[in-house]
């Protein structure tokens, strides 16, 4: 598991009161039964404060599971 | 609970959530509400940020979330569902996304403006009488002319002032009615980090999502206060705590106190803080270990702005401060979650909150900080105020003559008769609601059902024909006590039944529950009443009055009147009223009677 994902499963666990909870690139909502809008809303306001970053819309619209998260994490702190 | 104030952090209290919620659900004296939520952005979160934050007060919310931006059609509407859920507050939970002002060309457009809320004000009480919290707005976080914008007509930046004018003078006129001042916190915290534009665009939420606990605090602070969970009394410690440094070491022109040195104008400013709060009523005390003599020059000094005058109750001396603190409290008649608690010791502030988990502790290190957090947790948030409020201090102040005055008496009757009480009866009234309403809400000692009201509901039930209703206020030879004691009975036929009876600490053993009796006894006599009931709910403070109808010779009752009463309380009969009105019989206070029928 690479760092950043090691870091979002972190944040997953917070934000959907799990610590057991793990996640891979292909999770995505379905596989989560709490993730639903608005814990995803709650994902991404964690995501950046633990990252330091902003998402802009588009990327927000865009992203369908962890892969597109972590990628775009990765590719904001390059 | 002093970790609320970590609770602040977004992602703590998100990440928490379910762990407090569950702890705090365990308390089983929570006092269950409704809460219905009309929005005109989305709420999501903040719901069970709020659940957290009332939770924590003792307060169970269980909510009605409208639908996204249809506050209005559903506060102006015929609406069956919320009419059904019989909400206890309304959350109008509205920003400046909400208001016309980027729609409308005309010149008055204000006026158009204004009414609308008028009409959802007005609707809503009409409709559903219950409490209203309504967001006033935030300024707009551009404003394209610059300062024009709030020196000219039309400018959005006095538009929002406009508004918030509305909300702010209808709040004044309407009891009931309460601001949740986004203005405030938008400003507190910045507008630029406030807003959160993709937030909104994505999710319609107003504010940014780190503020959702600050304003789901803020809800839940104005909620307490109405439902009488305010902190009332202040004890604090003097060295390092009102100035800098220790007095008996230093002498009282050595301490750190004043404008000339930073420290010291640190410590003038937290004086004015904490001489503000008592103009609002609250009760200022000191437990401070020192001598009193050289404690007290401290209050002395010109440069002091918190005067020997501004407290209540001074121990200053060298017992340990949970026996002074429980000294205080004895004497004010409080509970200790009244109560906040000031120290710069960490010692000492363990101690006590080992002797009292439920007083508020607050270590001072950074006089600032404390401010912050007093200001925050808002513990003396003041919905409303009575006149009683205000008067709060004298009164306490006028019953420490009180007791200097009973040390010189023989007996217990004969210094009651040297008080020269005079008691005034009224009915509840509009006169008197808001004051009748925070006393059956607030007192929690000498409180037979703990039932708790809204304005609107006491408005409703004090008015109609079945019920009769008994007001105390209360004059002695030291001054006015003002309202002090109310009762509420209920006939049916030749029954009657004491519903709510509740008595201001202040006044314990004075025998104003004697003369309540017999002023109840006498008025059922009047009215043909045969049997009188009373009732008693027990809760964690109430104790001491479980027996109290016993003492004037009600038996326990398992009959067939007030079946509505049986569930949650126990009953209590008398059916010798005269035998009542002779045992109530008290000479030490004349009763006045005053009809505000």
């Amino acid at each position: 598991m690479s760092e950043t994902l090691e870091r979002v499963n972190e944040v997953f666990r917070t934000v959907f009161e799990d610590d057991t909870l793990v996640i891979n690139e292909g999770t995505n909502a379905e596989q989560i039964e709490k993730w639903d809008s608005l814990q995803h809303i709650n994902l991404l306001a964690v995501l950046e404060e633990t990252f330091g970053i902003t998402f802009d819309i588009d990327e927000i619209v865009a992203m369908e599971n962890v892969g597109d998260i972590v990628s775009i994490i990765e590719a904001k702190k390059k | 609970m002093s970790e609320l104030y970590d609770l602040l952090d977004y992602s703590t209290l998100l990440s928490k959530k379910k762990e407090i919620r569950q702890s705090l659900l365990q308390d089983r004296n929570l006092l269950e509400i409704k809460i219905a939520v009309l929005c005109g952005g989305t709420f999501g979160t903040a719901k069970d940020f709020l659940e957290i934050f009332l939770l924590s007060y003792g307060i169970k919310p269980n909510f009605f979330i409208g639908d996204y931006n249809r506050y209005y059609e559903e506060a102006c509407f015929e609406n069956p569902q919320l009419k059904e859920f019989s909400p206890d507050f309304i959350l109008v939970y509205v920003s400046n996304k909400n208001l016309m002002y980027y729609e409308q060309t005309e010149e008055n457009h204000l006026t158009g403006e204004q009414d609308k809320w008028r009409n959802i004000w007005n609707d809503l009480h009409d409709r559903y009488h219950c409490s209203i919290i309504q967001n006033n707005f935030e300024y707009y976080p551009y404003r394209h002319i610059g300062n024009g914008a709030r020196a000219l007509a039309g400018g959005n930046i006095q538009y929002v002032d406009a508004m918030n004018e509305l909300v702010s003078k209808y709040a004044q006129d309407n009891t009931g009615f309460y601001i949740c001042d986004i203005n405030y916190m938008s400003a507190y915290v910045g507008l630029a980090n406030w807003f959160d534009d993709r937030m909104w665009y994505l999710y319609k939420y107003p504010m940014a999502m780190a503020h959702l606990p600050r304003y789901a605090l803020n809800v839940a602070n104005i909620i307490k206060a109405v439902m009488g969970k305010n902190k009332k009394t202040l004890i604090t410690d003097l060295d390092n705590t009102l100035w800098g440094g220790v007095i008996g070491e230093l002498g009282a022109q050595g301490i750190e106190l004043g404008t000339e040195t930073p420290r010291g104008h640190s410590y003038t400013d937290f004086q004015k803080y904490l001489k503000d709060l008592s103009k609002w009523g609250i009760v200022l005390n000191i437990a401070s270990k020192n001598n009193y003599q050289t404690g007290i020059q401290g209050l002395q000094l010109k440069k002091s702005v918190l005067r020997e005058d501004d407290f209540v109750f001074k121990e200053i001396n060298w017992e340990p401060k949970g026996d002074n603190i429980a000294g205080i409290l004895t004497k004010l008649n409080l509970l200790p979650e009244a109560a906040v608690f000031l120290d710069d010791n960490d010692m000492e502030c363990d101690s006590v909150k080992g002797a009292f988990p439920q007083i508020e502790v607050i270590q001072v290190k950074d006089v600032k900080a404390v401010m912050d957090r007093l200001d925050t947790l808002s513990y003396y948030e003041m919905a409303s105020i009575s006149s009683d409020d205000r008067k709060r201090e004298q009164y306490y102040k006028d019953n420490r003559k009180r007791e200097l005055l009973k040390k010189q008496y023989a007996s217990y009757e004969e210094y009651l008769d040297s008080l020269h009480m005079e008691c005034i009866q009224s009915a509840i009234s509009m006169e008197n609601m808001e004051r009748v309403v925070q006393l059956l809400n607030k007192t929690n000692q000498f409180n037979f059902m703990t039932n708790r009201y809204s304005i609107e509901q006491m408005e409703q039930l004090s008015g109609s024909a079945d019920y009769r209703s008994y007001v105390l206020r209360l004059e002695d030879k030291f001054g006015d006590n003002g309202i002090i004691a109310v009762a509420l009975v209920k006939t049916d036929s030749d029954c009657a039944l004491i519903t709510d009876w509740v008595m201001s600490c202040r006044v314990f053993g004075r025998n104003i529950e004697k003369l309540m009796l017999h002023i109840i006894a006498e008025d059922c006599m009047e009215h043909s009443v045969k049997h009188l009931y009373g009732c008693y709910r027990g809760t964690e403070k109430n104790k001491p009055i479980a027996d109290f109808y016993d003492r004037y010779h009600f038996a326990k009752y398992d009959g067939g009147a007030f079946p509505n009463y049986r569930n949650n309380s126990v009953l209590w009969e008398c059916s010798d009223l005269n035998m009542l009105k002779q045992i109530t019989e008290t000479n030490n206070i004349i009763l006045r009677r005053e009809n505000h029928e």
